[in-house]
């Protein structure tokens, strides 16, 4: 338990047999870069990954072995949290394709800092809502093309040629910077 | 496709944070795991739960099939009582339930010209004693089956008796809801006493019911048959029908 130190262990949900401290491990960088990715701001990530962990804490009993692995399920939630933070806050949903790309290009600020990080968020503010889905649940969620196309509701095959596109767009990018 | 530059931005979970996560989750009571519900909805029910309930489900209804409509043989002397359920499903327009027994007894053979067949000895049983207003009168040819009506007796009421007979083995026996029937004697030996029969209530049913007030079936078996006297209303009572068929003298009636 190296990153939890010596908070009171979370019991295990015996009837899915869930090793909750284990799950939260495992998934916790996962669900936090999903997020980082999806929102492109460090804190508002933390935010929701802490929302999404609470509720699936929360509603564990709720998780059914035989429909499906732990991290869909929890991915699920993580999904739904951020369409309704985003509802409950009013705010444009990040992932609509932005009307100009000049006012959405890093400001001057992030490009000093160097950070990569932020020079990635302000591409990926920059694509359409369903690619930065997919790259999101790629590299931040961890999943695999097939899982993706499940989840999405794709072919594996779309989901390859997207990622495939998106990623040599957003290296070509960080090239020219 | 080189990626390295995606993972190589990806911010590290800060430690405070998923520290502090972690405790707020392992500590915060509100948090704590639901109250088990004592009537769970069916949606929080497994699949093998669902899977499972539907089997008794299916268990019980065929438990209550076997129990409620089961057909079962209640041996009383050399007969075999079929008992039925009180409702039967029939051709609109039927008489009689067909209830066929198996028996172990086989009726022994014959050959007649060159074909065997199965040899029913039976004996012509004659009442002696007839209940007072009744005078034997012709079979009418639509009471004749398979069973044989050896007698009809009726009075100016157009109230009849009839005497019939059918061959213990492989032939139509007794059949009466649980209930419905009583042993009782015929020259000391076992007999069936049958209250009513199926009957329509409406032409246009398909289902027949049990009528307790339809009469009397009085049967009991001698040799390889089945004898059997029996009424249509409440005109004669059982002991009338009992005395009757104690009256019969045997005479010979047939032979290969």
């Amino acid at each position: 338990m190296s990153a939890l130190g010596k908070a009171k262990p979370l019991q295990l949900a015996a009837s899915q047999n869930v090793d909750w401290e284990s799950a939260y491990e495992e998934l916790l960088p996962r669900v936090y870069h999903y997020f980082c990715l999806r929102t492109g701001d460090r804190l508002e990530a933390e935010d929701l990954t802490a929302a999404t962990f609470e509720r699936a804490w929360r509603d564990r009993e709720r998780y059914r072995k035989d429909l499906g692995g732990f991290s869909n399920w929890l991915f699920g939630i993580a999904r739904h949290v951020v369409i309704t933070h985003y509802r409950q806050n009013h705010q444009e949903d990040p992932f609509e394709e932005p009307s100009t790309v000049e006012n959405l290009r890093p400001t001057e600020d992030a490009a000093t800092q160097q950070d990569e990080f932020e020079r990635l968020a302000a591409m990926l503010a920059l694509l359409p809502q369903r690619e930065r889905e997919i790259f999101s649940l790629k590299y931040g969620g961890q999943f695999s093309n097939r899982s993706i196309a499940s989840i999405l509701d794709l072919t594996e095959t779309n989901v390859s040629t997207i990622l495939h596109r998106v990623v040599t767009r957003l290296r070509e990018q960080l090239e020219q910077k | 496709m080189n990626d390295d530059f995606v993972y190589r931005a990806l911010p590290k979970v800060p430690k405070d944070f998923a520290q502090s996560l972690y405790a707020r989750i392992s500590a915060d009571n509100t948090l704590a795991l639901p109250q088990p519900r004592r009537f769970p909805g069916i949606r929080s029910l497994r699949r093998w739960q669902v899977a499972l309930i539907i089997l008794g489900l299916i268990l019980v209804v065929a438990w209550a099939q076997v129990v409620v409509f089961r057909i079962r043989y209640v041996p009383i002397g050399d007969l075999w009582l079929v008992e039925i359920a009180r409702t039967t499903q029939n051709a609109p327009g039927a008489n009689q339930a067909t209830v066929f027994v198996p028996t172990p007894r086989q009726l022994p053979t014959v050959i007649i010209d060159g074909i065997v067949r199965e040899a029913w000895y039976y004996d012509f049983l004659s009442p002696t004693w007839i209940p007072e207003g009744f005078s034997k009168v012709e079979v009418p040819p639509s009471m004749i089956s398979y069973e044989e009506s050896m007698g009809l007796w009726s009075n100016d009421a157009g109230e009849r008796i009839r005497l019939y007979a059918v061959p213990q083995a492989g032939g139509m026996h007794p059949y009466a809801p649980s209930g419905i029937y009583e042993e009782v004697q015929v020259n000391g030996q076992p007999a069936i006493l049958i209250y009513g029969r199926l009957a329509l209530k409406k032409p246009s049913e398909n289902s027949r019911k049990w009528d307790n007030a339809l009469g009397f079936q009085l049967s009991w078996s001698l040799g390889e048959s089945i004898y059997t006297l029996e009424t249509f209303g409440s005109y004669l009572s059982e002991y009338d029908l009992i005395r009757m068929a104690e009256s019969m003298k045997i005479a010979p009636r047939w032979s290969p």
